[in-house]
């Protein structure tokens, strides 16, 4: 988990202004690549699959996930990126259709499986905690500000609440 | 003694002293009254506080009989709450200038002058009587603050309530509205009870205790503007903790039907820590909508997977896909 906090804290990124396209806007800037996010027909256990290649990276997620899902596991494809893990070849993960639709020869990346047998991949877990840590840090930036936080939203309304102490 | 510290009533009194006293102080601790606007939001809760403090007939005539002059308490009530009612709209009138429906500046001095002039009049004369008197300040009162309602309060805080997006300030702000709503009600039993008072049409204390209901309504919804935020943050830890549960419950039971191991979570800690609490939420959804699709494979009579999934398809955000997990 070092790691991972370290790794966030060198994205140096605003999560109070957290919103999917604009965090991967950051991250194609950060690896100066591309960054494609496809929805696709995946196998049953295959929720999203990172793909390596020279010209980009991809991302593939079920289209008929719930949109809280797909982009758990878009964040969980890029913390593989992001935290430098090992790639794997993906021939066998792609769908034939797919695969020969986008590529050729082999290719490597990271696919998230869900089964029935826990997970021992060390580096899942670690992507795992990367998303829970990003989606902790976008919490104590919006939610529990909101809560917590300013009293009202509303600046001149806050200078009177504030006289109140009902922000501390 | 011992009969005054039982009456409900000063006990409610008490109550609403001892919450003012707790909070001015605590506002104090934090360095938070030197500012103009945190003078105007206390000076307003004070001269709350002297209106409620001489609630009934019978506190005004245990003051009256103390000072030796007739309608001294409804005069102060008479006073405090045009006061109250006029400091509310200059705090209206700097948070959204142009709210109000009509200018209302010089009322609260045409109200005071005409309370004093009153006030004089009421001891002096034989016009009306002694009740007559009583009811006419009431009523006046009553009328020139439901004036400042319909004009200014209710445009001013529906703006203010389409404007925020703090949702415990708007709860204020709603409570802020039933107040308003509650005194109108009492004033329409207090121009009924002085017309019948005058009239002879009936005993004007009926239309005057039918709408005491709606007085402890407003003095409740007054206690709920003033408490803190952090003080309605524990409903919401309770409520959010309940939601975990749930949650929690619907993923054991996929984890039962698939024959896994379930995960393991820091118990203590959440209860103690709202983000924590957030966060297992968030945690227990993903772990959900993660297995679900398995019991397509392990669960032969998918009644569960079908029940999630009916969630996944209607639920589009985060908050209404919570609320319909926990009803599985």
């Amino acid at each position: 988990m070092g790691s991972v906090s370290a790794v966030i804290e060198q994205l140096d990124y605003d999560f109070s202004r957290f919103e999917l396209n604009h965090f991967l806007d950051h991250i194609k800037r950060l690896r100066k690549r591309q960054l494609i996010l496809m929805p696709a027909v995946l196998k049953h256990e295959i929720v999203a699959i990172w793909v390596y290649s020279d010209k980009a990276d991809y991302i593939f997620f079920k289209s008929t996930d719930h949109v809280i899902h797909q982009t758990h596991n878009i964040l969980h494809e890029i913390a593989h990126m992001m935290l430098d893990h090992t790639r794997i070849p993906l021939e066998d993960v792609l769908t034939p259709e797919l695969f020969n639709q986008l590529f050729s020869g082999q290719i490597t990346g990271r696919p998230r499986r869900i089964t029935r047998e826990p997970s021992t991949d060390i580096e899942e877990l670690e992507a795992e905690d990367f998303v829970f840590a990003i989606q902790e840090q976008v919490m104590a930036a919006n939610r529990i500000d909101q809560l917590l936080g300013k009293a009202s939203s509303i600046s001149e309304l806050n200078n009177y609440v504030e006289g109140m102490g009902f922000d501390v | 003694m011992f009969e005054l510290l039982m009456n409900p009533r000063f006990i409610f009194l008490a109550f609403i002293w001892g919450l003012f006293l707790v909070l001015f102080l605590r506002a104090i601790s934090h360095q938070r009254v030197a500012s103009r606007q945190a003078r105007l939001i206390w000076m307003i809760y004070f001269a709350c506080c002297i209106a409620f403090s001489f609630w009934g007939e019978s506190s005004e005539i245990a003051l009256d009989q103390v000072v030796g002059f007739d309608h001294v308490a409804v005069f102060i009530k008479y006073s405090a709450l045009s006061i109250v009612a006029h400091l509310f709209y200059l705090l209206l009138r700097d948070v959204k200038p142009d709210h109000s429906l009509i200018p209302m500046n010089h009322i609260v001095t045409m109200t005071l002058s005409a309370g004093i002039f009153g006030l004089i009049v009421a001891n002096q004369s034989t016009i009306l009587t002694t009740e007559q008197f009583r009811y006419l300040f009431i009523a006046a009162r009553d009328g020139v603050v439901t004036l400042y309602i319909l004009m200014s309060f209710i445009p001013g805080i529906l703006g203010m309530y389409r404007a925020e997006t703090v949702k415990l300030m708007r709860l204020k702000l709603v409570f802020i509205l039933l107040l308003c709503a509650c005194f109108i009600v009492t004033t329409i039993g207090s121009l009924t009870a002085f017309v019948w008072s005058v009239t002879g049409w009936g005993n004007p204390s009926v239309p005057a205790s039918m709408v005491q209901p709606f007085v402890v309504g407003g003095m409740v919804c007054f206690i709920l503007t003033m408490i803190p935020y952090r003080w309605f943050l524990r409903l919401v830890h309770f409520r959010q903790f309940y939601i975990y549960q749930r949650l929690r419950d619907l993923e054991k039971r996929i984890f039962q039907k698939i024959d896994k191991d379930i995960r393991q979570t820091p118990k203590f800690q959440m209860m103690q820590d709202l983000k924590s609490l957030e966060l297992q939420i968030y945690r227990t959804t993903i772990s959900i909508l993660d297995h679900y699709p398995l019991l397509l494979k392990y669960d032969t009579t998918a009644t569960l997977h079908d029940k999630v999934d009916d969630c996944k398809q209607n639920a589009p955000d985060y908050d209404k896909l919570i609320r319909r997990l926990t009803r599985i």
